[in-house]
């Protein structure tokens, strides 16, 4: 063993808790995030619709303003309410930044070539117009299916 | 040198920390002189030269091939070789240790927990049972597409950037890390290679690619174009797929 004297002293460096504000892709990344935040907020709320939907009087032989009453105070007060509409502005603006920023991400998870011999990969273009053309093909079926049950 | 009617100089402040004296690191600050060609690795050996003959960091290649030289030029994690003091004109830089880990002295970090991840996962071709007598005369057959497979996660050289970028490993530790992950969906991904088992527990653990929450900013920095990213998402398929493979049919 050596008889010099260590001077090893490693300093750690604290971790601050606005690390991710020092750097604008750790914010964006933290912004994707928080996304989730407003998910839950939509999937509450379709959870209370449904959950009044259910307390409606569904034997009644007609539907009436009576008998409807829960599902139409969700329908109309709750989401009519100014505040709500706003958050649901939000949550819209926020599933959407949350698709492109996941979308720009995905072709990383896929690798693929483009043929048995071949060592071209495939391009991330064409994931990226997969993944596009399916959330147009969604929002579409969903509207449809919105629109013919009113 | 051509370029002597150039004489530009840059603010540059270097992180400075001396285990002898120091309780923690402090900045100093230098006015370096620099050309178009001049990188940040050359104003620290100007620095060095003329100004802090006791500032320390750590070099080798010069040319991004060694890996020795990963700092965080403005809070980014870079070869230091590789980065030009041109890009940053008009502008202050600041130098310091690569993030995430301890400071040994200067911009010298201890690096020993990113050597002992990479050693964790087997970093080496290990022979599948029917290789096991294959004479050490004979090579390998391998096809374009099998070597393109992992030649571009083949490239790391180890020089813990992405370690420095990723906030999974910043807040955890113990998270086995891009560099780690990436070599070792390199290894596995190889014909040649019969040691996926040996390196399931590292890849399937918590700590191992499920840790990794796809933050993605290892791909950004990677001085090699590695995409570590990629790999780690890729491992996590392979994981997941595993891990159903086990329970249709479990291992003898």
């Amino acid at each position: 063993m050596s008889e010099a004297k260590s001077f090893r002293k490693p300093y750690k460096r604290p971790v601050d808790k606005l690390w991710w504000l020092k750097n604008k892709f750790f914010t964006v990344y933290m912004i994707r995030e928080g996304t989730a935040v407003t998910a839950l907020f939509a999937a509450l709320e379709i959870i209370l619709g449904i959950f009044l939907f259910g307390l409606c009087n569904l034997d009644a032989e007609t539907a009436t303003a009576e008998t409807a009453a829960p599902y139409l105070w969700w329908v109309q007060d709750f989401l009519g309410n100014p505040l709500v509409i706003i958050l649901n502005l939000v949550c819209l603006a926020a599933s959407l930044f949350h698709a492109v920023t996941w979308f720009n991400l995905m072709p990383k998870a896929v690798r693929l070539f483009m043929n048995k011999n071949s060592t071209e990969l495939l391009p991330d273009y064409i994931v990226k117009m997969g993944l596009y053309g399916a959330l147009a093909g969604a929002t579409v079926v969903i509207l449809v299916f919105a629109v013919a049950t009113i | 040198m051509e370029q002597t009617a150039n004489n530009k100089t840059m603010k540059i402040t270097v992180l400075r920390y001396r285990p002898e004296q120091d309780d923690k690191p402090w900045e100093q600050t230098f006015d370096v002189p620099y050309h178009h060609e001049t990188s940040v690795l050359e104003a620290l050996f100007y620095i060095k030269d003329h100004f802090e003959p006791s500032l320390s960091f750590r070099w080798s290649c010069r040319m991004a091939v060694c890996g020795s030289c990963g700092m965080m030029v403005n809070g980014v994690p870079h070869l230091a070789c590789k980065t030009f003091l041109r890009d940053y004109e008009g502008k202050d830089m600041k130098i310091e240790p690569l993030d995430n880990f301890p400071i040994e002295r200067d911009l010298v970090v201890d690096l020993s927990d990113l050597i002992e991840k990479i050693e964790r996962i087997k970093p080496y071709i290990i022979p599948a049972p029917k290789d096991r007598n294959m004479p050490l005369n004979k090579s390998y057959i391998q096809t374009p597409q099998q070597m393109a497979a992992y030649l571009q996660f083949a490239q790391c050289i180890n020089c813990g950037c992405c370690y420095a970028a990723c906030p999974q490993y910043k807040l955890n530790p113990d998270y086995i890390g891009p560099a780690a992950l990436t070599l070792l969906y390199r290894y596995n991904i190889d014909n040649r290679d019969g040691g996926k088992k040996l390196r399931a527990p590292f890849l399937n653990e918590e700590n191992g690619v499920w840790g990794c929450t796809f933050v993605g900013y290892c791909s950004e920095v990677c001085p090699k174009k590695v995409d570590p990213a990629s790999a780690i998402q890729l491992g996590k398929k392979m994981s997941a797929t595993d891990f159903v493979l086990k329970l249709i049919k479990p291992e003898e």
